[in-house]
């Protein structure tokens, strides 16, 4: 189950280094014209790394939310779409866990972190000159 | 020009080459060059000529193979990143053959970018860059993004924008070469106008010799030297 829970996770990540490397991509023009006007390369890291940890604080959210309350009502749901897994009359066992939680939680944002790391800092090795050149 | 002009900045014999593989390639050979308080200065010289390499050393946008560059008694490749992107922010501006202005922002706030990097009260930046559109002709154009501009207004943008944190120099890679006759010399009037009244040093890089010719000083750049073109100065091009 967990190792199910990492790769789902790995692969939300691995979402949020493409997404962030095609922007990078994307505003390589405007990174370089920024820093011409003294935008330090810190400064650039972060833009990106803000950026993208805004992008899995509100998918983490969104997601939490979501996956809290299919939990709680995931019997009622199965019977309301008429599925029955265990056989009629049966139900599953829904064991609802904050320990867990947090541990999901907490490692999901560590990963998306992580995550947004390589585009930043591609970001900010633009070289200015470079970019500017081959418009 | 005369012999009491301040030295604002100083290319010490500056070379630049690239490797590609085994092939190397000599961009500039020991380019020496004085720009001084408050000049337009144009360096002229066809394609592939080095004057645009030779502007980004100046700017700290590459590094010379060898050589230094002094702006105000402070050697540029001595300084770590973050001393030399305060420098481009408060003492360089910089305008380009493509505006290179934000697309998403608004003229003004594409103006006041440079104030706002530099950490300006976000206000008195509006204020600020107000002013300097209103001054290049452009106070009705203030919250148009760079796509609703056209081509001359654009680049009055890049002009006001480069001048909004009082930079000592402004460095300008063919600020005229995507405009057609008219808006050109317009850019060029503007430029002039701006470095006296602001005191700024311009140095114009174009291929274009009737621009240039309009400048206190030109230069020509052939095969990675700087030669003296006209207007010389009475205080010599380089040591």
């Amino acid at each position: 189950m967990s190792l199910m829970l990492s790769l789902i996770v790995a692969v939300a990540a691995f979402n949020i280094v493409s997404a962030l490397v095609m922007m990078v991509v994307d505003k390589t023009t405007d990174v370089a014209v920024l820093k011409t006007q003294g935008l330090t390369t810190t400064s650039v890291m972060t833009i990106f790394i803000v950026q993208g940890s805004l992008n899995a604080l509100l998918g983490l959210m969104l997601g939490t939310i979501a996956g809290i309350v299919l939990t709680l009502n995931l019997n009622e749901i199965l019977t309301s779409l008429g599925i029955s897994i265990l056989g009629l009359g049966q139900t599953l066992p829904v064991q609802f866990s904050l320990a867990q939680l947090s541990l999901i939680i907490l490692g999901t944002l560590f990963m998306t972190l992580f995550a947004t790391l390589y585009p930043a800092l591609s970001a900010a090795r633009v070289q200015p000159a470079t970019a500017l050149r081959y418009e | 020009m005369s012999q009491t002009q301040q030295v604002l900045l100083q290319v010490q014999h500056v070379s630049k080459h690239y490797h590609d593989g085994e092939v190397t390639t000599q961009v500039l050979s020991g380019v020496d060059l004085t720009v001084y308080k408050g000049e337009q200065l144009a360096i002229v010289g066809s394609s592939g000529s080095g004057k645009s390499t030779l502007l980004h050393i100046m700017g700290t946008l590459d590094t010379p193979t060898s050589g230094n560059v002094m702006l105000d008694g402070e050697d540029l490749y001595q300084l770590s990143s973050a001393r030399q992107a305060i420098i481009r922010n408060q003492d360089l501006g910089f305008i380009y053959q493509f505006h290179h202005l934000l697309p998403e922002f608004s003229a003004l706030e594409n103006v006041a970018m440079p104030a706002f990097i530099q950490g300006r009260d976000k206000k008195q930046a509006l204020v600020d860059a107000q002013n300097l559109l209103e001054r290049v002709g452009l106070g009705h154009r203030l919250h148009h993004i760079p796509a609703q501009l056209s081509g001359g207004e654009r680049q009055r943008v890049a002009i006001a924008r480069a001048l909004i944190n009082k930079p000592k120099l402004v460095l300008a890679d063919e600020p005229t070469g995507n405009l057609d006759a008219s808006s050109g010399n317009n850019v060029y009037a503007m430029i002039r106008e701006l470095a006296q009244q602001f005191g700024t040093a311009f140095v114009v890089v174009t291929h274009d010799h009737s621009l240039a010719a309009k400048m206190d000083r030109q230069l020509t750049m052939k095969d990675g030297v700087l030669q003296v073109t006209a207007n010389p100065p009475a205080v010599g091009l380089a040591e």
